[in-house]
């Protein structure tokens, strides 16, 4: 067991977090679906409005590789198919009639005849089911290949970014029987003889060290120590030409407990927050549920928004939108930021800042308001140092944006660009006095990368 | 009421405006009236505080007490039996006509540069504008202040690019040039105090015999070390007093705007250099070699080029580990340039233009480093 100690990053402290109660909120009507939003796979639509679909019905696929099933978690009607520009499947909307037992057979496994069964008929029963879009690869963050056995295998049991799901909720005995059928079925299909497991010496440690087949990793301190990019870097870190499988923890969790239960686990865990909810809190839904099914406040949505995600890596949604197909987290953070009168001078003591140039600084403890203000203008890189104090990877930030900025692709290689995904970078851009993307051009120049690859 | 009246004549301003060219001005001056009002595009959604100019006026508070005290100092080098508040106002009447040339040839220069290349009025000449003064002898001609200001905006700055493209420190670039162009009056030689009578600064009298001790050479001249910590010695406006520089360092460092490791590695570099340069004083006539390092740390502009010149974070190397080998360079090279060189004493501006070029050189080396030791993993 590895002890591993994070001392640079951030957590943030910022008003609305969640409480620990889990709402049932799995009863609702809208599903939608944003096939076009999911990174690294080209949707090629398999079901046509009008269709009655049950759990587990394929809904689209990607045109690389047509045994990669998205399936339906719910079962009913399909209402609308939206095409964007380009014809991109932009969504697809499902009406729910709630009758669970509606759904597609599959076979039941306990933990131990996983390791009996061959890897090719496991590897359909998950793309089938659509349980393999869980199971990614890093560099580049798509779909994993299955023709190719990967490094190792990474699932990150606890999140660190602000206001995140709590997976602590998530474990209890139930969850041990399908956690471990999950672990033996990854070591399967992997051709790997065990997965890492990363953990916080805060987390039920005896539980996690009665599973088999896993190397248990401990990570302490503050965020991005949850990320499975840092953890992966600190561990075994990504070279060229090697690829490393990753996946949440309650993706982990549900594939275990379809094998065992032959049925697809259709709901998930998310938290909801944001100092503008009542009661923001933790809630179990049906995947791909609408936002305005979750979030239930009058909100006013000209002076908020609505993230799906975290607030330092979600994507902008909307409350008719549904919550992105791998997030399990949904934010409000207020959108009304006033312009302050000579704000650079002031002394501050209601703004946050990780620097030391705002007497807000001397509150330890406090939990803070923050908005969509950028609080600041765009500049030029001046390299103040502050990206590196959030930036727990032996990477040298600077340069590496500047190589993607000026697209040398051998420099952005040889500074580890492979080792790197945006959201790790994302309390870079937070601290940034420039305000300048960090966590955008990182992803240009993987994007970059993969064309060239 | 002044909001709606920003807000009123905005779209004057903007594209298809009547004064759409003068943007940038617009831009600044509501910026630094309001703080913008711009939010983000995507993740990350909320931001930190800080934006530059909040560190940029931070660096500027940073030089209050030199400043200050260099007011003072113009007046009590002039007649010290005055009273402080005389000495102040005496100072006031030849610093500030600096200061307003510094910021207004300098502002002109950055605000045409703005609208001929359509970028944002940038931060960074509130620092310059106010280091040039400080690097001034108090009694320099106001044309030559206006010349050195432009010539470091636009020379040392603007050609590369602006604020976060230049090589060298603008300021210091605009101090040598004057140091070059116009030797005669601003050699370091002689420091030209108001009346125009010339006095030896502290380090010119340390190096003046050949074959004597440097520190008996002080003496001689009635510098002590306090003295000099205190800075009520002839010299540049704001060099003068270690003290004043080092309540600036505090600050820098307590807000995080300055690299602390830039600092230590410059005070390292120089203490280790000077004492080197103790052991082979007794070889030489020079009396220079003999200055001891806390000497060295209160003399010329040691402390004010460390913590306002040294720590300028574009010109000085971008990685962690090369602020540290920038730091020692410039504390060694300033040794060096200072009991070597007997052309001219005064070696830290010299040793850091030397670094700034030699920064992207170190962390070429970093670089290496860290591509070698990913290479070694495998």
């Amino acid at each position: 067991m590895n002890v591993i100690n994070i001392n640079k990053g951030l957590d943030i402290p910022i008003k609305g977090a969640p409480n620990d109660i889990i709402e049932d909120m799995s009863n609702s009507i809208t599903i939608k679906l944003h096939p076009s939003k999911i990174s690294g796979i080209k949707p090629k639509l398999t079901c046509k409005i009008d269709d009655e679909v049950k759990i587990g019905t394929e809904l689209f696929h990607d045109k690389n590789d047509p045994t990669i099933s998205f399936v339906s978690n719910c079962s009913g009607k399909i209402k609308n198919i939206v095409l964007g520009e380009r014809r991109a499947l932009d969504e697809i909307k499902i009406e729910n009639d709630n009758l669970n037992n509606h759904h597609k057979e599959f076979k039941s496994f306990t933990s131990s005849e996983i390791n009996s069964i061959d890897k090719d008929s496991l590897v359909n029963i998950l793309k089938e089911s659509g349980n393999w879009t869980y199971i990614r690869q890093r560099p580049f963050s798509k779909i994993a290949d299955s023709k190719k056995s990967p490094k190792s295998v990474f699932v990150s049991c606890f999140n660190s970014a602000p206001h995140a799901l709590n997976t602590n909720l998530l474990i209890n005995d139930n969850a041990k029987n399908a956690l471990q059928t999950g672990i033996n079925a990854l070591c399967k299909i992997s051709g790997l003889n065990y997965i890492n497991l990363s953990i916080r010496s805060s987390q039920d440690v005896n539980f996690f060290k009665s599973l088999y087949n896993v190397s248990l990793n401990i990570f302490n301190g503050p965020h991005p120590a949850g990320n499975v990019g840092v953890q992966i870097h600190k561990i075994n870190p990504i070279n060229v030409g090697e690829s490393v499988w990753y996946l949440d923890f309650q993706d982990l969790l549900s594939i275990g407990e379809f094998l065992n239960s032959g049925k697809i686990i259709n709901t998930k865990i998310v938290s909801i927050s944001g100092e503008q909810l009542v009661n923001p809190t933790h809630c179990k839904i049906v995947k791909g549920t609408v936002i305005k099914n979750i979030i239930k406040d009058d909100l006013d949505l000209n002076k908020s928004r609505i993230v799906s995600g975290n607030i330092l890596t979600g994507s902008i949604s909307n409350t008719e939108r549904g919550i992105e197909y791998y997030d399990s987290q949904i934010c409000v953070v207020p959108n009304n930021g006033e312009r302050h009168f000579l704000g650079w001078l002031m002394p501050g003591f209601d703004k946050y800042t990780n620097s030391n140039t705002y007497l807000s600084k001397i509150f330890k403890n406090k939990t803070w308001s923050l908005n969509t203000l950028i609080n600041g203008s765009y500049r030029t890189i001046i390299p103040f140092g502050y990206w590196e104090d959030v930036l727990p990877l032996d990477v040298i930030p600077q340069y590496l944006v500047k190589s993607i900025l000026a697209e040398d692709i051998e420099e952005m290689e040889n500074l580890g660009i492979y080792e790197c995904h945006e959201e790790d970078f994302a309390l870079c851009s937070f601290v940034c006095q420039s305000k300048f993307p960090v966590q955008e051009v990182i992803k240009k120049g993987l994007m970059l990368m993969e064309k060239e690859a | 009421m002044l909001r709606s009246l920003l807000d009123s004549i905005k779209d004057q301003f903007e594209k298809g405006g009547k004064y759409e060219k003068l943007f940038p001005l617009y831009d600044a001056l509501d910026t630094f009236l309001y703080t913008p009002s711009t939010v983000t595009p995507s993740a990350p959604h909320v931001r930190d505080s800080i934006d530059l100019k909040r560190s940029m006026i931070f660096v500027v508070i940073a030089m209050v007490p030199a400043i200050l005290f260099g007011i003072f100092n113009i007046g009590y080098q002039d007649d010290s039996t005055r009273t402080i508040a005389d000495n102040f106002v005496f100072g006031l009447y030849y610093a500030l006509p600096i200061i307003a040339i510094s910021y207004a040839v300098g502002g002109i220069c950055e605000v045409l540069f703005a609208i001929i290349r359509k970028h944002e009025v940038n931060e960074g000449f509130l620092v310059t504008g106010m280091l040039i003064p400080l690097t001034m002898p108090p009694d320099i001609p106001l044309w030559m202040v206006a010349v050195a200001t432009a010539f470091g905006v636009i020379i040392g700055k603007e050609i590369f690019g602006g604020t976060g493209y230049n090589i060298f420190n603008p300021a210091l670039t605009a101090r040598a040039f004057i140091y070059f162009a116009y030797p005669s009056e601003i050699s370091g030689d002689l420091v030209w105090t108001v009346d125009g009578v010339s006095t030896a600064t502290p380090l010119l009298q340390a190096a003046s015999t050949q074959g004597s001790d440097s520190l008996t050479l002080l003496s001689s001249a009635n510098y002590t070390f306090e003295q000099m910590f205190l800075g009520l010695i002839p010299g540049s406006i704001g060099e003068t007093s270690t003290l004043a520089c080092l309540i600036g360092a505090g600050f820098l460092l307590v807000t995080k705007v300055a690299n602390w490791r830039i600092m230590l590695g410059m005070t390292l570099g120089m203490i280790v250099t000077s004492i080197i340069f103790m052991f082979l004083s007794p070889y030489s006539t020079n009396p220079m070699l003999s200055l001891p390092p806390h000497y060295h740390f209160v003399m010329g502009s040691f402390a004010f080029g460390m913590v306002f010149m040294a720590t300028e974070p574009v010109t000085a190397s971008h990685t962690n580990k090369g602020r540290w080998f920038y730091g020692i360079i410039i504390g060694v090279m300033t040794v060096i340039i200072r009991s070597i060189n007997p052309a001219y004493p005064e070696g830290v501006m010299l040793a850091i233009l030397f670094a700034n070029a030699f920064a992207p050189l170190i962390d070429y080396f970093v670089l290496q480093e860290n591509i070698k030791r990913r290479l070694l993993r495998k």
